[in-house]
């Protein structure tokens, strides 16, 4: 499945390796997308990390077990039907696939409380069922880098002993390496990380060295003076310095480790551990690098659009206090130059009049985000609409997450009642119908339940057309998290428009000016192509 | 700032770098194995963009044909060039037949009669599936559920579906 020509984006990953992470994310399944998200960048971690050798033994360990079992194995072919015809790639559908007991002369395949239990004629090992769905997307990524690995491990592995499994899972690591090094170039990356060092050195900027102006002037002077790495794109630069203080920042944290142990150096091979690297990294990065675009699915808790809008204000949101100017400016300037570079790929001319456009104001995009704001507001009814129809107590923690005060304040010595007075069940059931008690007597609280019926009822997005089924409700909670999330990033960014309002002549008179700096450094970027 | 550091802080830089551009859309995105089963499947939500990838790709198209044998429930394989200019000739294996009648009223038209000896459950509930190999290219024809082991398809003598089923040349593979 590949053969496409190699290009390596400005982020050091090929566009063919993008557009594989791509469907992983978004191929369909037996119900709804066929790989969690979750499992997806699990895979995307160990691969920018290398740390994919346990993975590639687990996969050899659960393949085996597909082709040895008794049951499971008993078809033509196994990988096939476990993996892509019956998706026994979650839990519960893993558990049932296994769960006769397998036993064939020294082999063994049992399912155990906690885990699929193997014995092979030489080895042990265990899996656990939550794993298989990690597993699953890693296969889906081998069969798509080499199509012929499937029929391979069917062959070798029909009562292969440890060290046929071993021997396979060294060949995979082997053919991953080299993939990724064509796909993945560290060199590239190498290059960025010392490029903007070197420029941290000659501006002679230290620690705290993220602001606005920093962000700036490295762009103006990378753009101008290395095209080679991509600096040309305002949002690349302001990536590369972000990430550059980030990696700062947290070896400055570990300053103090009496050894680089904590940071998983092998001292006798003198190389970084793979695994302790997957750890510290996302271990100490925050939810910055979420992906909410599963929000984008069913239940669909935000649009496309609305994601798209939101992905720079999210992704900065934990320096917006220091750099909202330069998100700000991500977030116009960048699409305004994404824009001039699409027209660079047509004609000059198209060109020119994209440098003539004016791109959306600061005031513009404050009003966007406060729509955006709002819209998730009904979208968080809707939620609460939702579990509190299907009976789920949770509906009162969502409740009033947008009550007025008084109401929060009403809706809690009620419950602290209901609780002390042993009125409601310890598991909370009846609280619906004791709670339209409170409603009766409460105008307030009768409204806003009223408004989250009307919310549920104007939503015509998928997972809201009916109610869902009980057993789907756990998203919603997790859509409601997210939800409040970004409505409290946006609410940082509206609140940059207040203050702004009251020191600099507001963010009007802030935009007219970057307007000036951002055209005049487009003009020299792409000056040749306006002149001709 | 000490060699090995610096040398950390690069690998974080690499790492995270990299992660932000597995999670960015591409241009293009990849075709994978499951999308050619949920292809097969009938399940692809927008099977067209998957099928535009296909006709530009030799490689993909074999390994769909690949696939689709590897799922069947039965095969029949091309057949040698009928002896008589029967054009309509049929097919027969152990487990279905496919025949071919031509329409008494509209003349243009033609009937493919199948027959399934042991059915599935699918088969008999939903619809039944049928691919036509011919030429690295897989022509897929759906088929009304089974009545008593028999379903049937009215198309028009040029249709393209047909014409691959008619082929003495065309696989013939019969999903489950």
């Amino acid at each position: 499945m590949q053969g496409k020509a190699m290009n390596i984006t400005p982020y050091g990953v090929s566009e063919t390796l993008q557009g594989i992470f791509e469907a992983l994310r978004e191929t369909p399944g037996l119900s709804g997308n066929k790989f969690r998200m979750e499992d997806v960048n699990k895979v995307a971690q160990y691969l920018v990390c290398r740390n994919y050798g346990k993975a590639c033994l687990e996969l050899g360990y659960l393949c085996w077990a597909v082709i040895n079992h008794q049951r499971v194995g008993d078809n033509k072919n196994p990988l096939l039907s476990f993996f892509w015809v019956d998706e026994s790639i979650t839990p519960k559908r893993f558990r049932n696939a296994f769960s006769q007991e397998s036993q064939v002369q020294n082999h063994q395949i049992s399912l155990q409380r906690e885990s699929l239990s193997i014995t092979g004629s030489d080895f042990h090992f265990d899996i656990s069922p939550t794993r298989v769905g990690v597993l699953s997307v890693l296969l889906e990524f081998i069969v798509n880098m080499r199509g012929t690995w499937l029929q391979e491990i069917e062959d070798k592995f029909v009562e292969a002993n440890d060290k046929q499994i071993k021997s396979f899972s060294s060949e995979l690591q082997k053919e991953l390496y080299q993939y990724l090094n064509e796909h993945m170039p560290e060199a590239q990356q190498q290059r960025r990380f010392r490029f903007v060092c070197q420029w941290l050195e000659q501006e002679k900027l230290s620690e705290g060295f993220l602001t606005d102006d920093a962000i700036l002037d490295f762009w103006r002077y990378a753009s101008l003076e290395q095209d080679s790495l991509s600096y040309t794109l305002y949002s690349s630069a302001m990536s590369d310095l972000v990430e550059t203080h980030k990696a700062l920042n947290e070896i400055n944290l570990k300053q103090n480790a009496k050894s680089a142990y904590s940071m998983g150096l092998d001292q006798e091979a003198g190389e970084y551990s793979p695994e302790r690297l997957t750890e510290n990294l996302f271990e100490y990065c925050s939810d910055d690098d979420a992906d909410c675009s599963w929000m984008c699915d069913t239940p669909k808790f935000l649009t496309k659009m609305q994601w798209a809008e939101l992905q720079p204000f999210y992704r900065y949101s934990s320096y917006s206090p220091n750099i909202t100017r330069s998100i700000l400016r991500l977030a116009i300037f960048g699409q305004w130059q994404a824009n001039i570079v699409q027209a660079k790929r047509k004609s000059n001319a198209l060109v020119v009049q994209k440098l003539n456009e004016s791109p959306a104001s600061y005031y513009d995009t404050k009003q966007s985000l406060a729509d955006i704001c709002a819209a998730i507001g009904n979208v968080i009814q809707a939620i609460c609409y939702i579990f509190m129809k299907l009976e789920d107590a949770r509906f009162i923690g969502t409740l009033n997450t947008f009550m007025e005060e008084s109401e929060v304040q009403k809706t809690k010595a009620w419950m602290q009642q209901q609780v002390q007075s042993g009125d409601l069940e310890t598991d909370l059931s009846g609280i619906v119908t004791s709670f339209k008690e409170l409603m009766l007597s409460e105008p307030a609280i009768n409204q806003a339940i009223s408004n989250c019926e009307k919310s549920f009822k104007n939503n015509n997005k998928s997972g809201f057309k009916v109610l869902p089924e009980v057993e789907e409700i756990d998203v919603y909670e997790q859509g409601f998290e997210s939800l409040s999330e970004l409505q409290k990033v946006i609410a940082v960014y509206l609140s940059w428009f207040s203050e702004t309002e009251d020191q600099n002549n507001g963010a009007e008179s802030i935009f007219t000016s970057d307007v000036s700096i951002f055209k005049t450094t487009f003009e020299k970027i792409y000056g040749a192509a306006h002149a001709a | 700032m000490q060699p090995d550091k610096q040398e950390y802080a690069e690998m974080l830089f690499a790492a995270r770098t990299g992660l932000q551009g597995l999670q960015q859309s591409s241009g293009e995105k990849a075709i994978l194995m499951n999308d050619l089963v949920q292809l097969i499947k009938g399940n692809l939500p927008e099977p067209e963009q998957v099928i535009v990838q296909l006709n530009q790709s030799l490689t993909l198209r074999r390994q769909y044909a690949e696939l689709i044998k590897q799922l069947a429930y039965a095969q029949s394989a091309s057949q040698v060039a009928a002896s008589t200019n029967d054009k309509l000739a049929g097919r027969e294996t152990d487990i279905f037949s496919l025949k071919f009648k031509r329409d008494t009223l509209v003349e243009s038209q033609i009937y493919a009669l199948l027959n399934i000896k042991h059915p599935t459950g699918n088969q008999s509930g939903k619809s039944v599936v049928l691919f036509a190999l011919l030429d690295e290219h897989a022509e897929r024809i759906e088929f009304p559920s089974l009545i008593d082991g028999r379903t049937q398809q009215l198309f028009e003598e040029d249709d393209r579906r047909l014409q691959r089923l008619i082929n003495p040349n065309s696989e013939i593979v019969l999903m489950p």
